[in-house]
């Protein structure tokens, strides 16, 4: 991990498929509006305070491109990431079948990364549930298989989306908690676990 | 003489000659650009992209040709087609469900019927894809709006340069753009009409239309073609009171003081625009007339616009307060604000015409097909071409926008390619280009970047592979594509463009941190003109020159 993206405590990316609401759910989170943006090329970066139970953290946020074309180049972006949102469009079936291109992508990421399926645009369905094209139970499955956290949010309405956040941050919390007692216990061990991770980065890169 | 008329002067001396001095043209394109209120780039950038030969009476033919070749690809790879907001959603959800469905029958297939049922699904999923990348391409220009429900089918516009506005052919014409919609029926069964159609037309239209032509022509110019006929009528005769030589006076004279909803303002559409459209009573009754005309036929067709429009506002305001720089008025697209003519844009269809111009190529090229932001590299070209009324072209934009689009595809597909991605023309390849230019231009600054450890690769791979074409509000794209079109080793000159950019905004960039300076790049700010901007890249690109 490189010096400056040390500065954030969690390094959040989302995936999913083209027009899916990436970028969209992106400015919800940090500017609490909605609007309809242009197609994200290669990926963006914003940040995100989270007000934690004792301390407040910076959460880093990448919003990646969708298409398959920038697969090869955006994996890079997944390199230290804690957290992976992974969305599709709820009233699109064909961003749910692509799912697992993007679950793919979490052997470049962190190993104690959570990853949280998220199903978008669930304003469409309060007008006519006749749009839904993916079904809640399909969703809650996919999730399960996939061993990951499951959310349907609208960035429209707002709806789930402070749900989500703290959901993150929750699993971020523990995570650390966790990372604390493991790393007292690395410390214990000193010097075989740091013989071991110097040979893994060196077969990484 | 000023020096603007001096620089058009200039233009004039080459574009006059019978045979182009290509040379010469670009060097005057490259430092400085084309006026804008020439009227040449059009064509300049038509002759850039070897659209127009350099033979200057070699023009009409060979337009007319590559117009009817646009129209011929058209007929037999099949078009987008939706009049409104509506119809649009409408094709969108039934791409997807006939996706969804043939998807599910898939399994059931073997061998030779399968390849083609994946075919088609592939298809389908390009149309898709393009609709859904095109509409939210340069959403604040009124430019490539369309309305939002549309009552009454509206006859295709008349495209094809060999068919007049006879009646009858129309008709056909009409069923022809009907059945080309094209999940509604099969694709054989789609190119049987297609070829009965033709054949039909093609013998009907050759001897009646040839005469006709030229005579229509100057309707046509005026012509709008409007959903509902009876003020297609009532515009056509105010129209036609007055000569075309007179219209076109009294658009250029008036351009500046009629704001038409639809024009293309990078102001967003207040929801007072009815107000702007109330004219200077000091105009003579002709223009009254004609305005007045327009302005009805449009004040119907808007009410129902308003309030979309004043949620879209709201919208916009919203965006506003976060970037203010990025919405600036800027001066020169005023020409662009033409009464006669916008009220034609309002009901023609820019939208599809992106659409088909990004299928048709996707379908002829396959190697690339299409790839997202091939969509803001079009739109551009088929902006110009749209508002090119001193050469009455507006009508063929698509079929002109397509070709030069191709013909800079032709040059930059490697920006678009995967598979060449790790080569020396990959896309990476070309930002250690730039970044390396940086390096040696502004040292301290690349040096700041790179212990922030700001890799080039998160700003740059998007200027360069879109050619800037995000970066800026649309007049600005246009005039830094004059050079960089007319660059002799082209697109040589994008790489010391690129590296300016950083530079520019250097006193920003050196006190920041990694979420400022990373911010800052991907959202470029828009306070500095076009020109300022090319002047820092020249001297940057004349220092490594020598």
């Amino acid at each position: 991990m490189n010096e400056e993206e040390e500065k954030y405590d969690l390094k959040i990316i989302l995936l999913g498929s083209s027009k899916v609401g990436k970028t969209t759910l992106v400015n919800r989170l940090t500017q609490g509006t909605f609007e309809n943006p242009e197609q994200t090329t290669g990926a963006t970066f914003s940040k995100k305070k989270y007000q934690g139970e004792l301390q407040e953290y910076t959460f880093s946020i990448w919003d990646t491109a969708g298409e398959e074309r920038f697969d090869s180049l955006s994996s890079f972006y997944c390199r230290n990431s804690g957290c992976e949102l992974i969305l599709y469009d709820i009233t699109d079936r064909n961003s749910f079948t692509n799912l697992d291109r993007f679950f793919d992508k979490l052997q470049y990421t962190n190993e104690d990364s959570f990853v949280i399926l998220i199903g978008t645009k669930l304003d469409l369905i309060e007008e006519t549930s006749k749009l839904r094209k993916v079904t809640l139970e399909e969703g809650k499955k996919k999730a399960n298989d996939k061993n990951s956290y499951f959310f349907e949010i609208s960035s429209k309405t707002g709806h789930n989306i402070q749900e989500l956040w703290e959901t993150v941050g929750d699993l971020f919390e523990k995570n650390s908690q966790k990372n604390e007692i493991k790393h007292r216990q690395d410390n214990n061990h000193f010097q075989i676990n740091s013989f071991t991770n110097n040979q893994k980065k060196k077969n990484c890169c | 003489m000023s020096r603007l008329q001096k620089r058009v002067n200039e233009f004039k001396q080459i574009l006059d000659s019978n045979s182009i001095d290509i040379d010469s043209l670009k060097k005057l394109t490259f430092y400085g650009g084309v006026p804008d209120s020439s009227g040449y780039r059009s064509i300049i950038w038509k002759l850039l992209f070897s659209y127009l030969p350099l033979e200057k009476n070699l023009w009409i033919e060979t337009l007319q040709q590559k117009r009817q070749v646009f129209e011929e690809f058209k007929k037999d790879l099949g078009v987008i087609q939706f009049n409104s907001v509506k119809e649009k959603d409408d094709l969108k959800r039934q791409l997807e469900q006939e996706i969804d469905s043939s998807k599910a029958n898939l399994e059931k297939l073997q061998g030779q019927e399968k390849t083609e049922f994946e075919l088609e699904i592939k298809d389908k999923e390009l149309r898709l894809i393009i609709i859904k990348d095109v509409e939210r391409t340069r959403q604040t220009m009124s430019f490539f709006h369309i309305e939002e429900d549309s009552p009454t089918i509206i006859p295709k516009r008349n495209n094809n340069p060999q068919i007049s506005n006879n009646p009858k052919i129309n008709k056909t014409q009409e069923k022809q753009t009907l059945n080309q919609i094209p999940s509604l029926i099969s694709r054989e069964r789609a190119k049987q009409l297609i070829q009965r159609f033709t054949k039909k037309n093609s013998n009907k239209n050759k001897n009646k239309n040839q005469n006709q032509n030229q005579n229509d022509k100057n309707k046509e110019i005026l012509n709008i073609s409007t959903i509902d006929n009876e003020k297609k009528e009532k515009v056509n005769q105010v129209i036609n009171e007055i000569s075309s030589k007179k219209a076109r006076k009294i658009r250029k004279g008036y351009q500046k003081e009629i704001s038409h909803p639809r024009s293309q303002t990078l102001k967003p559409v207040k929801s007072s625009k009815m107000k702007q459209l109330n004219l200077n009573p000091r105009q003579n009754s002709e223009r009254n007339i004609l305005v007045k005309e327009i302005q009805t036929s449009i004040k119907k067709n808007t009410q129902k616009e308003q309030k979309i429009e004043k949620q879209k506002n709201k919208k916009v305001k919203n965006k506003n307060k976060k970037n203010k720089n990025k919405e600036k008025p800027i001066g020169r697209v005023i020409r662009y604000e033409n009464p006669v003519a916008k009220a034609k844009d309002y009901r023609e269809n820019r939208l599809v015409d992106l659409c088909n111009i990004l299928y048709i190529y996707a379908r002829l090229n396959n190697g690339i097909r299409y790839v997202q932001g091939m969509n803001s590299i079009a739109a551009p070209f088929l902006f110009l071409f749209g508002n090119d009324f001193e050469n009455n072209n507006y009508e063929f934009a698509e079929a002109d926008a397509f070709f030069c689009f191709t013909n800079l595809m032709g040059e930059i597909n490697h920006h678009f390619c995967e598979s060449v991605d790790d080569t020396e023309v990959g896309i990476l390849a070309l930002v250690e280009v730039v970044d390396n230019i940086l390096k040696i231009e502004d040292s301290e600054l690349w040096q700041h970047l790179n212990s922030l450890q700001i890799l080039p690769q998160f700003y740059s791979m998007n200027w360069i592979s879109l050619l800037c074409s995000q970066l800026f509000q649309m007049p600005d794209v246009i005039r830094i594509w004059d050079s960089l079109f007319a660059d002799e080793n082209r697109f040589e000159f994008l790489f010391y463009f690129c590296a300016a950019l950083p530079i520019s905004i250097r006193d920003l960039l050196l006190p920041s941190d990694y979420f400022q300076a990373i911010t800052l790049l991907q959202n470029f700010p828009q306070d500095k003109t076009a020109d300022e901007l090319i002047f820092l890249a020249f001297n940057i690109f004349q220092k490594f020159q020598k």
